[in-house]
């Protein structure tokens, strides 16, 4: 696999980033890992919190549809130690680096490999101007050796691709920048919309009347610049003005 | 013997974390003048909660600290961008996947360290900086930037890194200090292992041993 160019890869992205390329993040990402020579590419991006444990907001990957499904129905970002590690991570780290002396863990690797999701991997920490944690990762199937080889000849390449993706998937998902700060009211009313609850249960549980409710989120949605409530809400997580570590505890039930 | 400590997991390092901060407190606020913040005699800032990289260097016989640095990606919140921006030019600035900025290099004198080298440079800053050529093969960076005063300037001479200084020097408390930047290529990786020869500096190991203890 040797010394990759990067040049096709950083020209799909710069369009990416200046509105030229139409293409979804995904379609883009499988295109740079045939452009480079991985077998996957994968992005996450982490709530930026205060608190110690980052927790994972989005994500972008080139995985096969049934490996995406199955990571979700199977609940493996709770067990997968690249989220764990990578999520506070400040140098770049080889998977094979992990400790997988959990049998869940084990179990979670082979099956990851029998959904090609690659043999190597490695993850890229990058952080953005507002602090904002993101993890990019290349999966690969070549044999340990040539691995070895391509990281070490190619990580420089690799750190400018990573913080290009990072960039990329920022304009794909539209967030609001600069930074929103809500009230302390309008905070607790998004997140129990977060949570599921309707105007008036938010009133009975805030102990505050229908009306006030409405106008704390209606403000709440104009700051966010959003269309909608839902859409408010999806903004608010994904920035981190609401903390995604909030809508723990909250069910469909 | 150096250790690269993630800031996320300094709390498993909390006697090298200790002698670090207290390092920096008397050398910055102390010795150097800076408009530092001290609490509790730690020296501590807003950068030291945006997770940075730690190199310190400890006594590899019996663990005591001798000096440390900290690293930060200019991707993120920095420095030279968030407090030093009046040693730019206006509207310039180093933002760069591959350029990590060094800050509050620091050392301790203690009996059992090793001589100086030929060059007359400290072993400990010696160290320190050698370790940074080593993160940067880890991170594939291609260039450090600094903000420092005209000690370590000559430090960073004899140890082969060739500062090339930007912008304007200006006075910051009781000393000078310049911007500048050095390549971390071939050639410096070249001059440091020559260095560590010499002084018989081992590479740093202890990025697996943060790892082993963050998932104890």
């Amino acid at each position: 696999m040797g010394n990759v160019t990067i040049e096709s890869a950083a020209i799909r992205l710069t369009d990416t980033i200046l509105g030229y390329n139409e293409q979804d993040l995904e379609e883009t990402l499988k295109a740079i890992a045939l452009d480079i020579g991985v077998s996957n590419i994968a992005y996450m991006r982490f709530a930026p919190d205060k608190s110690s444990d980052a927790s994972l907001l989005t994500g972008t990957v080139t995985y096969s549809f049934q490996w995406q499904t199955r990571y979700f129905l199977k609940q493996y970002v709770l067990i997968d130690p690249v989220i764990a590690y990578g999520g506070k991570a400040v140098l770049p780290f080889d998977w094979d680096e992990l400790a997988r002396d959990d049998p869940a863990v084990q179990a979670f690797f082979s099956d990851a490999l029998t959904h090609d999701v690659g043999h190597n991997g490695l993850s890229i920490p990058v952080r953005n101007r507002r602090g904002v944690y993101s993890l990019v990762s290349y999966t690969s199937n070549h044999a340990k050796s040539e691995w070895q080889e391509f990281k070490k000849s190619n990580m420089v390449k690799l750190q400018l691709i990573s913080v290009l993706i990072d960039s990329a998937a920022s304009v794909n998902l539209k967030l609001s920048s600069p930074p929103v700060k809500l009230s302390k009211r309008e905070e607790q009313c998004l997140i129990w919309a977060a949570r599921g609850k309707t105007y008036q249960d938010i009133s009975d549980i805030l102990n505050i009347s229908f009306g006030s409710v409405k106008s704390y989120l209606d403000t709440a949605r104009h700051k966010l610049n959003c269309a909608n409530l839902t859409h408010a809400v999806g903004v608010a997580i994904a920035t981190g003005v609401i903390p995604a570590k909030a809508l723990q505890g909250s069910s469909f039930k | 013997m150096l250790k690269l400590i993630e800031g996320s997991r300094a709390s498993l390092f909390p006697m090298e974390m200790d002698a670090m901060f207290r390092n920096r407190a008397i050398t910055f606020s102390e010795r150097l003048g800076w408009d530092v913040t001290v609490k509790d005699g730690y020296e501590r800032d807003e950068f030291d909660d945006a997770n940075p990289l730690y190199l310190v260097s400890v006594d590899p016989k019996t663990n005591e600290y001798w000096g440390s640095l900290r690293l930060l990606p200019t991707t993120g919140p920095n420095m030279l961008r968030d407090v030093f921006p009046c040693l730019l030019a206006e509207g310039e600035f180093i933002e760069s996947a591959t350029i990590w900025e060094s800050s509050r290099i620091c050392a301790v004198a203690v009996d059992g360290q090793p001589q100086r080298s030929r060059q007359g440079v400290n072993f400990v800053l010696s160290e320190l900086i050698a370790g940074i050529g080593e993160v940067a093969i880890i991170a594939g960076l291609t260039q450090i930037v600094s903000v420092f005063d005209a000690r370590i300037y000559r430090v960073l001479k004899a140890v082969g890194c060739n500062p090339q200084l930007i912008g304007r020097p200006r006075r910051i408390g009781a000393t000078m200090s310049y911007a500048g930047l050095f390549d971390t290529g071939e050639g410096l990786l070249a001059a440091l292992t020559a260095f560590r020869e010499e002084l018989g500096i081992e590479p740093p190991e202890s990025k697996e041993l943060a790892k082993e203890l963050a998932f104890a």
